[in-house]
């Protein structure tokens, strides 16, 4: 299986992947930094921070930032790897070899998961401690710096973050895949941000854990039935 | 007798449409199989049941003697496949396809890209970005691709398909090659009669779904009609030389103007003899077999209309 997943990244480029991942960071980074220290968010009247409810405390922004601009990276990986590789053939070629079509999707699926996880809980991370540093040396913050770096569960939180955030993104792969579309996938990668940033009534579904565990659980048994209709699957 | 692929009764329906039917394919080992017939004959479908891309809905497959639905991985292993246009990572190079094809099929021998590279005569361009390729050029990779494992059984899909002359003489003796050489067998598609025709053993006829002959081509040959072609610069008086006085009475013009004697009894050296004490001048004559294509639109045609 580490093989199968090694040869999905090796396939796909995923150099390409990485590049990308790491400019995103970076202007995720010195986007959040501008906001705390510099004052970008500021109401120039007032000079108070111009956020909406919710948003008040820098660790909100960097959740919200972070978490949907990995729903779409997830969405446009899961387009590439997975749903153009049923439009333009690749999956017939790869069904022709003598290894398990589960083994195949499960590569695939495994290739995207495992990088969106990695490169989200390091965004985080790199995040974090450019604010972290930034407190250090800047007197004074728009939005209070309300994480503890030095706490392990902090790393707890971003893992587990990671983890359900990069799983909930599989869903835009069930849209492109039952659409045969990867313009679907990525735009239902979309639709995902607005669905865990929206409300339910007079709930916010921002930062709801059970909402969030829903969806993922959600995620999880789709792709389970889809790694196990694969073997009956007709293709072409 | 032991085939290597062998259908029993093998039929698909898609919702209600009957796609094939009732077809009993027989592919002996080490032999050139041509697949033939019109489009939307059923080929494809047929080269997709027999590499497990759709599920049959009626009969069985049996390949190296095992059934299929048994021993599917295993024998995927012994085989190679070109289905319809070949699919390749097309930012990645011809070289780094096959590489990556190697991996897949656990096939390790050192040198073997090259090799197949060689085969297809792609050296020189194996480095570049498939996505820079020619239609034939990556016909020739597919097929580089397919024999880059050895395998016993080849299946192509319309190989011929946007390849220049010069690339299907290339492949027409690649195919004869890996028979020859490697023991290959070979289960070829295609609607190029004329090519089939020079490298096939076996053909099998489809047409509408349903297999109307497999034949040898040894037994083609022998169940062709036989017949004297004229080429004459007066084909009215010849006609009337054949009818009046020679007494001839099965023949035929043709299209493009050509005389066709069909009379067994008659033999080419008095039919010159005869048109030239006549007077009708002989462009060509000589003694002639029905082509495959004859043949396939003898037995198709009417199916055809």
């Amino acid at each position: 299986m580490k093989k199968m997943i090694w040869l999905e990244w090796k396939k796909n480029r995923i150099g390409r992947y990485v590049r990308n991942a790491l400019i995103m960071a970076a202007l995720l980074a010195l986007f959040l930094y501008a906001m705390a220290f510099f004052g970008i968010a500021n109401d120039p009247e007032t000079g108070i921070p111009d956020a909406a409810p919710g948003m008040l405390s820098i660790s909100a922004s960097t959740e919200f930032l972070t978490n949907s601009a990995y729903f779409v990276f997830t969405g446009v990986m899961l387009a590439s790897f997975v749903v153009n590789a049923y439009k333009n053939g690749i999956m017939a070629l790869m069904f022709t070899y003598p290894v398990s079509r589960k083994k195949i999707l499960c590569s695939q699926m495994a290739a995207v998961w495992i990088f969106n996880f990695a490169a989200l809980a390091i965004t985080k991370i790199l995040v974090y401690t450019c604010l972290f540093w930034g407190g250090k040396i800047h007197t004074a913050s728009a939005f209070p710096l309300d994480f503890h770096m030095e706490s392990i569960s902090f790393y707890g939180s971003v893992f587990f973050t990671s983890a359900v955030v990069t799983t909930i993104g599989f869903l835009s792969l069930f849209a492109g895949l039952f659409t045969k579309s990867s313009k679907a996938a990525v735009i239902a990668s979309f639709l995902l941000v607005f669905l865990t940033q929206g409300s339910l009534g007079d709930k916010s579904l921002a930062g709801n854990t059970t909402f969030l565990l829903i969806l993922a659980a959600l995620s999880v048994t789709l792709a389970v039935g889809n790694v196990a209709a694969a073997e009956k699957q007709e293709i072409l | 007798m032991a085939y290597l692929l062998e259908t029993c009764g093998l039929g698909k329906d898609i919702g209600r449409q009957n796609i094939i039917e009732d077809v009993s394919l027989h592919v002996k080992k080490g032999e050139i199989y041509g697949f033939l017939g019109p489009n939307g004959a059923g080929k494809t479908t047929i080269l997709k049941l027999v590499t497990g891309l759709w599920n049959p809905t009626r009969g069985e497959i049996f390949l190296f003697g095992k059934q299929m639905k048994n021993d599917f991985r295993h024998a995927l292993k012994r085989m190679g496949i070109v289905l319809e246009y070949p699919a390749f990572y097309k930012f990645l190079s011809g070289r780094e396809n096959l590489e990556l094809h190697r991996e897949y099929m656990g096939y390790y021998r050192h040198g073997s890209v090259e090799e197949a590279l060689k085969l297809v005569c792609m050296e020189e361009m194996a480095d570049r970005p498939v996505k820079n390729y020619s239609l034939g050029m990556r016909e020739r990779l597919g097929i580089a691709r397919a024999v880059l494992c050895k395998p016993e059984l080849l299946i192509l899909d319309e190989p011929l398909n946007g390849l220049d002359p010069s690339g299907i003489h290339l492949i027409r003796e690649l195919l004869r090659r890996l028979c020859q050489e490697y023991g290959t067998t070979v289960l070829m598609s295609s609607h190029i009669l004329p090519e089939v025709e020079t490298v096939a053993d076996t053909v099998g006829i489809l047409c509408k779904g349903k297999l109307k002959e497999e034949v040898s081509m040894k037994e083609l040959s022998q169940k062709s009609v036989s017949f004297i072609e004229a080429l004459t610069a007066d084909r009215r008086k010849a006609a009337f030389v054949l009818e009046e006085k020679l007494n001839i009475q099965k023949f035929r013009i043709m299209e493009d103007g050509s005389i066709r004697v069909y009379d067994q009894g008659i033999q080419v050296e008095s039919l010159v003899k005869q048109l030239a004490s006549e007077d009708v001048g002989i462009l060509s004559l000589g003694r002639k077999t029905e082509t495959l294509e004859e043949y396939f639109m003898k037995l198709v045609g009417e199916d055809l209309q």
